[in-house]
C-alpha cells in the first residue's frame, strides 16, 4: 500500500468497520479500493466507511467510494460513509453529490447505530 | 782435425737450432695452450651467462605469468618455455606441442578466433603484429583461466612464412579483481538514486564522486526517501573500508532505511533500528550516518545523527553553522540509548548540506581546518544547489580525490511575492509532493483555511486530470502557475497533451468540481495543448 493512505479494519459480527488514514488520490486510489476490498469479508452485511482521519480525497477517491456502493449494492449489501462537519474532505463528497448514492453520516456513533432491518439476508 | 771442429761446430749449431725450433715451439704450444684455454674459459663463461640469462628470463617469465613460444612455421615444431607448460597447468616440457595441441587448451569460442587471426595473418604473407587477443584456456584438473596473447610473424626473402613467436600472460587474477572491482562500482551506482525527487518547491542536488587512481570503490552512499504527510527523509552515510563488502553493507543499510523510514517518524527510532541491524547482522562493520525528516510545509527538521560529520546549514543571508546536536555513536555499536534527536528550522532560501568526509578530510591539515573551510566557501556561494556542489566539490578537493565523496543538499525555495510556478512530470506520484508545496504557499499568502481547502482540492483535480487524459500512455510534463492579483488567487494548470473525452465513472467530475469549488474556471484546448485557468477570491466565507 502507498505511504500516503493506511487502512485499518474492525469486525464486529456482520458488521465490518473501515477507517482510511491519510490522503486518497489518483496515485492510490485503485490501492485503497484493493485494500477495503481485502477488508470486506464474506460474512459480512454491513459495511462502514469512516473518513474521519482522511485528509484529502480527490475526484479519482470519490469514484473508487462509487464503485465499491456499486459492488455491495449488486451483492446486497450496505455502505455507508462517515464524514464529520469540519473534515477537509466535506466539500468533495458534497460537491459530487456523493450523499445522493451513499447515505453519509456526520459522527461514527450514527453509521454504526443504523440498521436497516429491511435488507434481506444474503439469498445464497 | 779442422774437419771434426767444423763438424762439432756444425752439431752444435743444429742442436741450437733445434733447441731453439723446440723452444720456438713448445713457446707457441704454450701460446695456443693458453689462447685455448682462455677460450674455454670464455665460453664457459659465455655458457653460464647464457644459462644463467636463461634461468633469469624463466624467472621472471615465472613471477610475471608470462611464457614464451616459438612456430617454426615449414616444421612445423613448436617450442613453448617452461613457464608456458606451468601457465597450461603441465610440468615444464612435459610433452611436444605443435600448432594444433597448442590450440587444443583453448576454449572453441576463442580456438575459432585464435585460428581466423593466424590464418589471415599467413595470408598476409608479411612481418607482422597480430592482433592481441584474450582468450580462455581450460586446465586438465577443469581450472579456467583467461590469458592474454601477443603474437609476431617473420617471412622469409620470398614473403613466405618463416617463424611465427610470441608471449603469452595469465592474466586471470587480474581480471578477477577488475571484475570484483566493477561488481563493486555497478552495485554502488546502482545503489545511489538514479535521480533525485522532483519536489515542487524544494531545490535538490547530489554528487558522488569516487576516490581517483586506484582501483577501490568506497561505502558512501546518499538517499532522499518520500514519506507519508509530504514530509521527505534525507539520508547520508559512510561505510567504513571499500570493495565488495563495503558496497555491499551499504546497500543493505540503506534498503534497511527506505523501510525503516516508512514506518518511523522519528529519525531517532531509525537510527536505533539501524543500529541494531548493523550490530546484530553485519558483524564488525562501522557505518555513520545521518537522517533527517524535513516537514516541507513548516521547514522543521528532526535529525538524528551517528557518528557522522555535521550537517552544515547556510542561511539565505549568508550566515553557516554546523548541526551539531543529535549527535550518537556510529552504527554497529548496539548502543543500549535512544539516540539524540535535535529539531531545527529550515526557513526558505538557506541551504541543507549534507557530506561525507572525503569532502573536508585532507592529509596534511586537521578535519576541522577543513569543516571550517566548507563552511567558509559555502557561505560566501550564492548558486544554485547544482553549482554550490560543484563550486564546493572543485575548491575543496580539486582533482586529487583521495577517498570518496558524497555531496548532497536542498534548498527551500523562497516563495517571493506569492507568484510560485513549478514544472513536473505528468504523473500520479507527483501530485502528493506537489500538495504539500500548495499548502506551504497558501499559508505564505495568508489564505483564509476554507479556501485553502478548495483551491488545494482544485488544483490536485486540474493537475490530475492533465495527469490523467493529456499524454494517453505517453510522457509528458505538467506546469502550475500560482501567482495573487488584487487579493484573487490565479491559478494556471498548463499541458502539451491532447485531451482524450474523460470516461468512465471517474472523468466526470473533475469539471463540475473545479466549477463548484472556484469562481471562475476557463479551459482552452489548443493544438499545443490544454490550459485551465482557475479564481478563487482569498479571503474567507464558504461560496457554496
Amino acid at each position: 500500500m502507498s505511504d500516503l493512505a493506511w487502512v485499518e479494519d474492525e469486525q464486529q459480527g456482520t458488521l465490518c468497520l473501515v477507517r482510511v488514514h491519510g490522503e486518497v488520490d489518483l496515485s492510490n486510489a485503485q490501492d485503497v479500493a484493493a485494500a477495503i476490498g481485502r477488508a470486506v469479508r464474506q460474512e459480512a452485511r454491513r459495511l462502514v466507511v469512516d473518513l474521519t482521519d482522511t485528509t484529502y480525497l480527490d475526484s479519482a477517491g470519490v469514484a473508487l467510494l462509487l464503485r465499491l456502493a456499486t459492488r455491495l449494492q449488486a451483492r446486497r449489501r450496505q455502505l455507508r460513509l462517515v464524514v464529520p462537519f469540519n473534515s477537509p474532505v466535506r466539500r468533495v463528497v458534497e460537491f459530487t453529490g456523493l450523499p445522493r448514492v451513499i447515505p453519509v453520516e456526520t459522527r461514527l456513533e450514527d453509521a454504526l447505530a443504523h440498521r436497516d432491518e429491511t435488507l434481506p439476508d444474503d439469498p445464497r | 782435425m779442422t774437419e771434426r771442429i767444423h763438424a762439432h761446430e756444425a752439431l752444435e749449431r743444429a742442436a741450437g737450432e733445434l733447441e731453439e725450433r723446440v723452444r720456438q715451439r713448445t713457446s707457441q704450444l704454450s701460446a695456443t695452450n693458453q689462447r685455448l684455454n682462455r677460450e674455454i674459459a670464455e665460453r664457459e663463461e659465455t655458457g653460464r651467462a647464457l644459462r644463467q640469462r636463461e634461468g633469469q628470463l624463466a624467472e621472471a617469465q615465472q613471477v610475471a605469468h608470462i611464457g614464451s613460444w616459438e612456430w617454426l612455421i615449414p616444421q612445423n615444431r613448436v617450442s613453448w618455455s617452461d613457464e608456458l607448460y606451468r601457465i597450461h597447468g603441465h610440468a615444464p616440457q612435459a610433452f611436444p606441442v605443435t600448432f594444433e595441441t597448442a590450440v587444443e587448451h583453448v576454449t572453441a569460442h576463442d580456438a575459432a578466433r585464435i585460428r581466423s587471426n593466424v590464418e589471415a595473418a599467413l595470408r598476409r604473407a608479411g612481418d607482422q603484429d597480430l592482433p592481441t587477443i584474450e582468450y580462455r584456456i581450460t586446465r586438465p584438473d577443469g581450472a579456467e583461466r583467461v590469458l592474454l596473447g601477443k603474437a609476431k610473424l617473420r617471412v622469409g626473402p620470398n614473403r613466405e612464412p618463416r617463424r611465427m613467436f610470441g608471449t603469452v600472460q595469465d592474466v586471470t587474477e587480474g581480471k578477477q579483481a577488475e571484475r570484483e572491482h566493477r561488481i563493486a562500482e555497478t552495485l554502488q551506482r546502482s545503489l545511489l538514486p538514479d535521480r533525485l525527487p522532483e519536489l515542487p518547491g524544494i531545490l535538490l542536488a547530489a554528487r558522488y564522486v569516487p576516490a581517483g587512481g586506484d582501483m577501490r570503490v568506497g561505502g558512501d552512499w546518499y538517499d532522499v526517501v518520500q514519506l507519508p504527510g509530504g514530509h521527505v527523509g534525507l539520508a547520508i552515510g559512510d561505510v567504513a573500508g571499500h570493495g565488495l563488502r563495503a558496497a555491499s553493507t551499504m546497500g543493505q543499510v540503506r534498503m534497511a532505511l527506505r523501510a525503516y523510514a516508512l514506518e518511523e517518524p522519528s529519525p531517532a527510532r531509525v537510527v536505533r533500528r539501524l543500529d541494531q541491524l548493523v550490530s546484530r547482522l553485519l558483524g564488525s562493520e562501522v557505518v555513520t550516518l545521518v537522517y533527517l525528516v524535513v516537514d516541507l510545509d513548516s521547514g522543521m527538521v528532526r535529525f538524528a545523527n551517528a557518528g557522522h560529520p555535521p550537517p552544515l546549514v547556510v542561511e539565505a543571508g549568508g550566515r553557516a553553522c554546523y548541526l551539531e546536536h543529535g549527535l550518537a555513536p556510529p552504527l554497529g555499536c548496539d548502543h543500549p540509548e535512544l539516540p539524540a534527536e535535535a529539531t531545527f528550522r529550515l526557513t526558505p532560501g538557506s541551504t541543507l548540506l549534507l557530506f561525507t568526509d572525503g569532502l573536508v578530510e585532507r592529509r596534511d591539515a586537521p578535519i576541522c581546518a577543513g569543516l571550517d573551510r566548507l563552511a567558509r566557501l559555502a557561505a560566501a556561494c550564492d548558486d544554485d544547489v547544482d553549482a554550490l556542489c560543484e563550486q564546493l566539490l572543485r575548491r575543496m578537493v580539486g582533482d586529487d580525490v583521495a577517498d570518496d565523496i558524497a555531496l548532497l543538499a536542498l534548498r527551500p525555495v523562497p516563495l517571493v511575492g506569492g507568484r510560485l510556478v513549478v514544472r513536473l512530470p505528468a504523473e500520479p506520484r507527483v501530485l502528493a509532493p506537489l500538495r504539500q508545496t500548495l499548502r506551504r504557499w497558501l499559508r505564505e499568502v495568508d489564505a483564509a483555511p476554507d479556501v485553502a481547502d478548495d483551491l488545494l482540492l482544485a488544483c490536485g483535480e486540474a493537475c490530475a486530470n492533465v495527469i490523467q487524459h493529456a499524454y494517453g500512455a505517453k510522457e509528458g510534463g505538467l506546469e502550475m502557475d500560482l501567482a495573487v492579483r488584487d487579493g484573487t488567487a490565479e491559478v494556471t494548470v498548463r499541458d502539451h497533451g491532447s485531451w482524450r473525452r474523460p470516461s468512465g465513472v471517474d472523468g466526470g467530475h473533475g469539471l463540475p468540481l473545479l466549477r463548484a469549488l472556484m469562481d471562475a474556471v476557463k479551459v482552452q484546448s489548443g493544438p499545443d495543448g490544454t490550459v485551465v485557468r482557475l479564481e478563487r477570491r482569498l479571503s474567507g466565507g464558504s461560496r457554496a
